[in-house]
């Protein structure tokens, strides 16, 4: 059932966290809050909601087994609407702590925040309606991702590839003078103009899902394109974002309740 | 028109039509503003222009004397949290010891920033916390890397490329220093 397959990646993601060491009781008490200026940062800080769980142990210990325990049981229960929403609230507590405590609003986690929305409604069409939602939206991803460096320009900066190239790899390459990528990472920034058409590579790459808002009949490219994209910006600029990939399962088109 | 998603929506339910119609626009609206708040997110990663710098700068960890590969010894998830914090930590001391948030609230608002101040000053970081992170950092390093630290060294160094791609140390600045031996 899709639903299994949703928390599946929900429950790989939040192994991945574990072994991170960075659920809520493995953060060992942050001091640190960066709300800045998200106002759904703010009203969690103002409760003192991140502050207070982190804070004591045995709370942080048992928001991270309901967090988990909802996952778990939105794959294992898939007709109860109780673990989707527990999970999604939970994790939107998590998503913002995770944030603020690590001083940077990272978007890699937002696919795992939205997937179990669907997922709250009993009825076949209401799913349906907002599955297909959340395909849109995936689209919207990467998309606008598209528009704003096209609109602000960076598309069309000939020093982009090179600078990001600089930029992103200067921490690995000063703690790893030895590695192998080095001369991949030296031979971009040595070819700026090879390293200018892959960043408008990438960034068409993000264009082409614009197409998808009108047609579906490509929508086994916007599955593919999106682990294409995020293993190359692993690969070459240390950006790891392949927990948004739960949201490619958007593009599969099956019901709800349909045996694989 | 009749099988657009909307109208789909909206034959099936107005409350639901109505729900995803303030979703795409408050998205819309705040992505036209430039500013987010979650769930309407800004997915403007890597949009601003970048230039090529002469120097770049790295965060140096030394654990018990020793220099700690966090590229390698730490994942993505914990890497973030361990050099996120570091580098507020780093603007927060070059700011007098007081969290960044406030001051850009402070120049954004002008008079108006006593009204939000006293809720700034809740939810943003003031010297206790400014002098507790580095304990944080050790036990939260302790715990990621599973050993004592007696030690631990933050700089924030400064690095140039050369011809070859490869990197030069041009200079150190000391971030913070943790003795307990």
């Amino acid at each position: 059932m899709l639903q299994r397959l949703a928390f599946a990646g929900v429950l790989l993601s939040l192994v991945y966290r574990w072994w991170a060491h960075s659920l809520m009781s493995q953060l060992v008490a942050p001091v640190w809050v960066y709300p800045y200026v998200d106002l759904t940062y703010w009203g969690l800080h103002l409760m003192n909601v991140p502050q207070w769980i982190s804070g004591h142990y045995a709370a942080a210990v048992a928001f991270d087994v309901v967090l988990v325990g909802a996952a778990f049981g939105g794959f294992i229960f898939t007709k109860k609407r109780i673990f989707p929403i527990v999970f999604t609230l939970f994790y939107l507590i998590y998503f913002v702590s995770y944030n603020s405590f690590g001083a940077h609003h990272t978007h890699c986690m937002v696919g795992v925040l939205l997937i179990g929305v669907p997922f709250w409604f009993r009825k076949e069409k209401t799913f349906e309606l907002l599955w297909e939602g959340l395909r849109y939206f995936t689209l919207w991803v990467y998309s606008s991702a598209f528009l704003w460096k096209l609109f602000r320009g960076s598309l069309f900066n000939i020093e982009q590839g090179v600078a990001v190239f600089m930029n992103e790899n200067a921490t690995h390459i000063a703690l790893n003078p030895d590695a192998w990528m080095n001369g991949v990472y030296a031979f971009f920034m040595a070819h700026p103009t090879l390293s200018f058409a892959a960043n408008v590579g990438a960034v068409l790459m993000e264009g082409l899902f614009i197409i998808g808002f009108f047609t579906k009949k490509y929508d086994w490219a916007w599955i593919v394109l999106p682990i294409i994209f995020h293993t190359m910006t692993y690969l070459f600029i240390h950006v790891m974002f392949y927990e948004l990939l739960i949201l490619n399962l958007t593009f599969w088109r099956v019901k709800k309740n349909c045996k694989f | 028109m009749q099988n657009t998603y909307f109208h789909q929506l909206y034959q099936y339910s107005k409350t639901l039509f109505w729900a995803v119609v303030m979703f795409c626009t408050m998205t819309l609206v705040l992505t036209f503003a430039g500013h987010q708040i979650t769930p309407f997110f800004l997915w403007a990663m890597f949009s601003e222009k970048e230039e090529i710098r002469a120097t770049y700068e790295v965060i140096e960890i030394r654990l018990n004397g020793e220099t700690f590969n966090y590229t390698q010894a730490l994942i993505d998830a914990n890497r973030h949290i361990v050099t996120g914090s570091i580098l507020y930590y780093d603007k927060m001391k070059n700011n007098t010891d007081t969290d960044p948030t406030r001051t850009f609230f402070e120049e954004k608002l002008g008079n108006n920033y006593s009204k939000i101040k006293p809720i700034l000053e809740r939810i943003t970081n003031d010297k206790a916390q400014y002098a507790a992170f580095e304990a944080w950092l050790q036990r939260y390093l302790e715990r990621s890397t599973h050993r004592k630290i007696e030690t631990l060294e933050v700089n924030m160094q400064t690095w140039a490329y050369d011809e070859s791609g490869l990197m030069n140390l041009r200079s150190t600045k000391p971030v913070l220093m943790i003795n307990d031996k």
